[in-house]
């Protein structure tokens, strides 16, 4: 190996390559593409509302961002012009007179490789540059050159070296240009679209998807593994260079060097391999680690429990370490002795002494779990001093979490955060009970069964250490002298965290409620956008608190709500069994870091706030804009579910709500038989009457659809085991179940009454451990109503009713000078189970359709039970002219289970004002009347005229392959098969459902059947799924249909085009014995095609009058 | 440098032995190649200059060995591929620049060389256009520049004059001469015979791989002496004869045509035997040849020539 010669090589690759055509081009559009792409995803200058703050408030967002989209668009090139290397290297004359000059094979394309890759790295550098510029100038985010070299160099570079070696080494094997261009495609288009996830993202060749994002305060989640991955790529690339090398076509300078090449490239790239080995087994052994700390749980789950009614804690913090003690009164409240005491600490925490009034006790340690040998009696309590110091093991944490999720690098975004649930370090100190860092009785998780769970109240005092430079925060009230702060409680805790930072603190009392921000000195994001509210803040934080103390129906029962910001890296999860996720604690409010992750983009907000309000006649002050901002802000942490930033009809529970606050963190009702007790009671203390309700955005199939399929086959009690529940599911499950009881309940009493009693017995458990048994005696007491039963059947049963309904109407009754209004409905339920369904009147308003929660109000919510086999008439009176009529089948096989019927007009008159919800015999429930003959698509005698299978290739490919029946109809692009979609302005009895297919050329169709037994004139009827809310549309929209039987075949169309669903006559006809058959074709003038239902509908009158010899008598055709 | 090829073959993969058993020791100063299409000797020239394997045998550059010293022989190479094109995106002066860096030239020094190399060869004018765009000529004279950058011991130009015009093959075989001094070996292939005669002190013929005649061109000639016949004949006769005798020149004279013809024995014919020169010599040798070819089963009739 010579330098002069790797240099004229690459001096000279360097001017072939930029002088090339398609290298120009490609890099021309990558520059200007990944400028525009940084420009409307990470500044706010072109989507100005939608805001940028997610992908740009840290330092590193922007650079890995540009790095991530010049990674990709590199490789592309990479794979274009792979090609060219062969057609250049080994084809032309131009290169033999090269060949004979004095170089190894190892100048030449080494110099190929550094010519290649210093024109690619000066590309990346280039737009790395306008990336800094847009950090600096546009955007005015926080800005660092770190970064920017620091994913050069890991990211960038090793992608580059790997992808180079392997175009080399493909040139090398295929020697075909097309050849090796698709199998790079494949393999580079596979590789980033499929395997990124698989084994911790070894298989990611960019790297791009292993965590890389820097929090400015700690660093990178795991800077090892990641450097580690990217050395993977690197050593490979390396190597299958080398091996490029033994295969260039070209006498080597000894007949041995080829096989040394060829020998060292394998080496090398078994070393490549060996290192992502490596770093796959690192994560193994986390996991390893994580199963035994798993194990261990459930080992000690059916101990004996204790409760700790004190625990006093002297603590001091350095980096990686922790020194404490801990005194605390542990007490038994069985009757029965105890003949050990467990408690549970972190396993990275060593414990140096365990005493009692100064006398050591023996003690064993089983990982995170501490026996102690102390007999405590029943009733009897101990005392106990524990010493510990050492580390945090995070690995202990959520250990009823499923490893997929811990494994999860997810993020809706291109970036990839990575994880930690504890930090102690020299920057942060941020401590929370999962993390167990100091000792308790009650174990924080219960892997073998999550629901079986407990919370312990305590009185806690906590005495931290002083260090320079840091603010300690914790619950209660501190008091700080010059070595130690101490923290007082007033009142039990369910836990404490621990928070020790540089912060910056802001604090505003309202109401003797102290609201104090900590953020990391130099991140106060937000106060700017505050300035003009300062005076009133006090009265707008009185009415916030208003709100959700009125929402929540209790007051807030703090002294303190803190906001801490946390380092980006700082996750939790959505543990429903928990009621709370580790970023809401008692009194604290853990967000990240600059809010990042939090969907809240202030400086979006306020441009948003601003537009809108200056669309207005009258511009409001900067006062009321500014308050405006400030109420988008407290939605953030008041809203249930949050919406994801870039994919809105994506939902997932909001992990910042801070309804815990309200409920889980004073209250505890513990429940041997219903261990999911406590937490569906406060679940439903948060649900209001529309919380089960379908909203627009959601689509029919959704989590809740899901649930209640779930239910079909499978009982709650099932589900609070089952650990292969998706967590989102389980979630809308328990909303279901939790609705169930509430409805129960208040089937039986009235709201007013109910809610008092809660309020009542809350009010007196408050801060303590309670029993359900307690709770259900005294329910009993106050309303002679054993629950008991209904509580087995609620956890116990399998449901799966089925609702249907007829003879919806609203009409008219005038007297003397008051109009009245009757909302009459049939309800039948033709299932063995019992179902609970909601009704609820909409007034006001139009009768636009839809009425989502519009108007409805709990005055106008009804619950009625329909028991097994019965059918049901309501009859509501109503002083306001009814709009719609919202029917929730809740836990039904209904399909939506929300049916909406909407009363545009009332012309129907009557003088009956009888009401309330009366049993009526079943014969006389009927969804069709006499002489008609309605065939669904759900109905056995329809059937698709086309395979509606899948290949194998599209099965394969397709990602998101789910096994719903049902599909969200999507009319603004409509599958190109007939596809099973539901609404309910669709026809149906349970499921309101029709198929549906993008407009094609007439080969596929769909085929109603009518066996005719009584020949007769019949009007054919069309139901018409009208979607339009309330809008024509434009242009034809028929749908064509063909009418046909053994005597004759008649072509017809329908126009669709109607604002209103319903019954439209395709024409009528006169049908001879047998089998008529209604054929529907995909040709039509629509975008769409809709298959529903069909309905014979027999003229008696036309019918008698004699045969008719004309076949087609009357068409509706417009 | 001597270059000694000593029982070389070669056997392409497809198992075509394109040459055969091949001896022959080349001293420095201008040496021919000469041989028929498809005679073997763009084969040898790559297995020369390390593009090719040989099969079997190995060729000598003084005490370096083609199978072991590859760089040291590849230092002392320069080379003009016979089907020679350039880069797309090179200029004059680069691809010479190349060529000399790859030589080992550094720095201001390779620029010098580079300049001179061009005005030598006439391109310093357009020492800034894109190589595939000069002429074919010009061309030429760009890839003979490039061979010779660097002090090559050896130099090897397959067919380099095909396709020139007169003038720029007398230019052609001068950069060449230029460059040929006591210790520098230039071997060049070709078809144009009247290239070696005046410049090549020794050749070697080709056939069908095999090597058909070693030595001077007056070696040649000699061996051709009394075999070249002028005579007169009249239109008709010059049909007939057309059939019997390879033609050299007809120049037209009264009453019919005065004409050189290569023949063993023009019996019939009022044949003057006339002295030969290199082009008659090539004739006469490659009538035989050709005539081989043909009859493959007539061997006896030539083969003992030139043993
Ligand atoms: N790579 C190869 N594989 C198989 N046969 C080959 C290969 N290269 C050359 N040949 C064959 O070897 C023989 C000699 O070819 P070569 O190019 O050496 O002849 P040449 O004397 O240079 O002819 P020309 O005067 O036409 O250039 C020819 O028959 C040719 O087809
Ligand atoms: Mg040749």
């Amino acid at each position: 190996m010579e330098w002069h010669n790797i240099n004229v090589n690459a001096r000279y690759e360097v001017k072939l390559l930029t002088r090339s055509g398609l290298f120009r081009t490609f890099s021309v559009l990558a520059i200007v593409g990944i400028t525009i792409a940084l420009l409307m995803n990470n500044t706010s200058m072109i989507n100005r509302w939608q805001g940028s703050w997610a992908s740009s408030a840290l330092t590193s967002l922007i650079p890995f961002t540009a790095t991530y989209y010049y990674t990709i668009a590199q490789a592309v090139i990479l794979i274009f012009l792979a090609g060219t290397f062969l057609k250049k290297g080994q084809k032309l004359d131009t290169t033999e007179v090269l060949m004979v000059r004095p170089m190894s094979n190892s100048d030449y394309i080494l110099g190929k490789v550094l010519g290649i890759a210093e024109v690619f790295i000066a590309i990346n550098i280039i737009i790395l540059l306008i990336a800094g510029f847009i950090n600096v100038f546009v955007n005015q985010t926080p800005f660092s050159v770190v970064p920017y070299l620091f994913y050069l160099f890991t990211i960038s570079v090793p992608t580059l070296v790997f992808m180079l070696g392997l175009s080399f080494i493909a040139v090398n094997i295929f020697k075909n240009q097309a050849v090796t261009f698709i199998i790079l495609l494949g393999v580079v288009g596979i590789d980033v679209a499929y395997l990124t996830d698989k084994w911790y993202g070894i298989l990611d060749l960019t790297g791009c998807a292993i965590p890389a994002i820097f929090s400015d305060l700690t660093g990178m989640a795991n800077m090892g593994l990641f450097l580690m991955q990217r050395l993977c790529y690197l050593i490979l690339g390396i190597g299958l260079l080398l091996l490029t090398i033994a295969f260039v076509d070209r006498l080597p300078e000894r007949k041995s060097s080829k096989q040394m090449q060829l020998y060292a490239g394998m080496v090398v790239c078994l070393l490549g391999v060996m290192t992502g080995l490596i770093y796959v087994s690192q994560h193994n052994a986390q996991t390893h680690v994580r199963n035994k700390y798993i194990a261990t749980f459930k080992q000690y789950a059916e101990q004996p429990l204790l409760n700790t009614t004190e625990n006093s804690i002297v603590i001091s913090t350095g980096a990686e370490h922790l020194d404490a003690e801990a005194v605390m009164k542990i007490v038994n409240n069985a009757e029965t002795p105890v003949s050990e005491v467990t408690l549970y600490l972190n396993p990275g925490l060593q414990i140096s002494e365990i005493s009692e009034d100064g006398t050591p006790l023996e003690y064993r340690r089983d990982n995170q779990v501490v026996l102690i040998s102390r007999m405590v009696e029943g009733k009897d309590s101990v005392v106990l001093k524990v010493k510990y110091s050492g580390y945090i093991d995070e690995r202990v944490c959520y250990a009823d979490v499923v490893q997929d999720w811990i494994d999860s690098t997810k993020s809706e975004s291109i970036q990839h955060y990575g994880k930690h649930y504890a930090y102690l370090d020299n920057k942060s100190v941020l401590l929370t009970p999962e993390s167990i860092w100091y000792p308790v009785t009650v174990a924080p998780s219960n892997p073998s069964a999550k629901y079986h769970i407990s919370r312990d109240f305590t009185k806690y005092t906590l005495k931290v250490a002083n260090r320079e430079n840091r603010e300690i925060v914790s619950q209660g009230f501190p008091i700080k002298d010059s070595l130690y702060t101490t923290f007082l409680n007033f009142y039990n805790l369910s836990g404490i965290s621990l928070a020790i930072a540089d912060y910056e603190k802001r604090s505003i009392t309202v109401d003797n409620i102290d609201y104090e921000i900590y953020n990391f000195r130099g991140n106060d994001f937000f106060s700017k956008h505050f300035t003009h509210i300062q005076d009133t803040l006090p009265a707008l934080i009185r009415d916030i608190m208003g709100d959700q103390e009125s929402r929540f129906g209790v007051a807030y029962p703090f002294d303190k709500m803190a906001f801490i910001e946390t380092p980006v890296h700082f996750t939790s999860y959505p543990r429903t069994w928990k009621g709370n996720t580790e970023f809401v604690q008692p009194e604290l409010i853990f967000i990240p870091e600059r809010a990042v992750t939090l969907n809240l983009d202030l400086d979006a907000e306020a441009t948003r706030i601003k537009e809108w309000s200056s669309r207005s006649q009258s511009l409001p002050d900067e006062e009321t804009m500014e308050a405006q901002l400030l109420s988008s802000f407290v939605r953030v942490f008041t809203e249930e579910t949050s919406r994801q930033r870039r994919n809105w009809e994506q939902q997932s529970v909001n992990m910042h709500s801070i309804s815990p606050l309200f409920s889980n963190f004073t209250r505890y009702i513990y429940s041997y038989d219903y261990p999911i007790f406590d937490i569906a009671l406060t679940t439903l203390q948060t649900l209001t009457a529309t919380s089960t309700q379908a909203r627009f955005w959601e689509g029919i199939v959704n989590n809740r659809q899901r649930a209640n399929q779930y239910l079909e086959s499978n009982s709650f009690q099932y589900a609070t085991r089952d650990t292969l529940i998706d967590p989102e599911i389980f979630y809308e499950l328990l909303k279901l179940k939790s609705a169930q009881l509430r409805m129960y309940i208040l089937s039986h009493i009235s709201k007013s009454e109910y809610e008092n009693f809660m309020d009542d017995y809350f009010f007196e458990c408050e801060f303590r451990r309670s029993l359900a048994t307690d709770f259900v005696a005294k329910f009993k007491e106050r309303f002679d109503l054993d629950l008991t039963p209904f509580l087995d059947n609620w956890y116990t049963e399998v449901v799966s009713p089925e609702i249907l309904t007829s003879e919806v109407y609203a009409s008219k009754a005038e007297f003397d000078d008051a109009t009245q209004y009757i909302v009459e409905f049939k309800l039948y339920n033709p299932s063995t189970s019992g179902a609970i369904i909601t009704a609820q009147i909409g007034t006001g308003g139009g009768g636009n359709r839809g009425g989502w929660g519009g108007g409805a109000n709990e005055d106008n919510t009804y619950y009625y039970s329909i028991p097994a086999g019965t059918a049901w008439q309501g009859r509501i009176l109503m002083e306001d002219q009814p709009s719609n009529l919202v029917l929730n089948y809740n836990i039904a096989k209904n399909l939506p289970t929300t049916n909406t019927f909407s009363f545009s007009k009332i012309d129907m008159e009557t003088d009956d004002t009888t009401h309330g919800f009366v049993q009526i015999p079943v014969e006389k429930f009927s969804t069709t009347s006499k002489g008609e003959y309605i065939i669904d698509n759900e109905s056995p005698n329809f059937r698709l005229l086309s395979s509606n299978e899948k290949t194998k290739l599209q099965e394969l490919l397709n990602k998101e392959s789910t096994t719903d029946k049902y599909h969200n109809m999507q009319f603004w692009y409509a599958p190109s098969k007939w596809t099973l979609t539901a609404a309910d302005y669709m026809y149906g009895d349970v499921a309101r459902s029709a198929y549906y297919k993008r407009k094609g050329s007439g080969g596929n169709g769909a085929e109603w059947t009518f066996n005719v037994e009584e020949p007769g004139i019949y009007n054919i009827e069309i139901w018409v799924a009208a979607q339009n809310m309330g809008r024509r549309r434009w242009g034809a929209q028929e749908q064509y249909y063909v009418v046909s039987n053994q005597e004759w075949t008649e072509n017809m169309a329908l126009n669709w085009n109607r604002t209103e669903s319903g019954w439209y006559t395709l024409g009528t006809f006169d049908l001879p014995k047998g089998i008529t058959t209604v054929t529907l074709s995909d040709k039509t003038e629509r975008d769409y095609v809709i298959a529903d239902a069909i309905k014979f509908v027999k003229d008696e009158r036309k019918s008698d009058s004699g045969s008719n010899s004309n076949k087609q008598i009357y068409n509706n055709y417009e | 440098m001597d270059i000694k090829i000593k029982h070389l073959n070669k056997i392409y993969g497809d198992g075509y032995h394109a040459l055969r058993d091949l001896n022959l020791t080349i001293q420095p100063g201008m040496f021919g190649l000469l041989g028929p299409n498809g005679a073997g000797k763009t084969t040898l020239m790559k297995i020369m200059t390390l593009m090719h394997e040989a099969s079997s045998g190995t060729i000598l550059f003084d005490d370096f060995d083609i199978r072991k010293h590859r760089k040291e022989i590849r230092s002392v190479l320069g080379y003009l591929p016979q089907d020679f094109r350039f880069f797309e995106k090179l200029k004059t002066w680069e691809f010479l620049d190349y060529g000399a860096g790859l030589a080992g030239l550094k720095g201001g020094k390779r620029k010098e060389i580079v300049d001179e190399l061009l005005r030598k060869v006439g391109l310093f004018e357009v020492r800034d256009r894109w190589a595939n765009r000069l002429s074919g000529g010009m061309k030429r004279r760009l890839g003979i520049a490039q061979a010779i950058v660097g002090n090559p011991k050896v130099i090897i130009v397959d067919e380099p004059t095909t396709g020139l015009d007169p003038e720029e093959r007398i230019r052609f075989r001068n950069i060449l001469s230029d460059v040929s001094d006591e210790d520098v070996a230039i071997i060049l292939s070709t078809h144009i015979v009247g290239d070696i005669s005046s410049s090549c002190k020794k050749l070697a013929l080709l056939n069908k791989g095999e090597l058909k005649f070693e030595g001077s061109p007056d070696d040649m000639i000699r061996i051709s002496e009394g075999k070249v016949w002028e005579i007169f004949v009249t239109d008709k006769e010059l049909a007939n004869i057309k059939e019997k005798f390879p033609i050299i020149s007809t120049i037209p004279s009264e009453g019919g045509w005065e004409i050189q013809i290569v023949s063993e024995n023009p019996e019939g014919y009022a044949a003057k035997p006339i002295s030969p020169n290199i082009e008659h010599a090539y004739v006469y040798f490659m009538d035989f040849l050709l005539k081989d070819k043909m009859d493959m089963y007539s061997e006896t009739e030539g083969s003992d020539l030139f043993v």
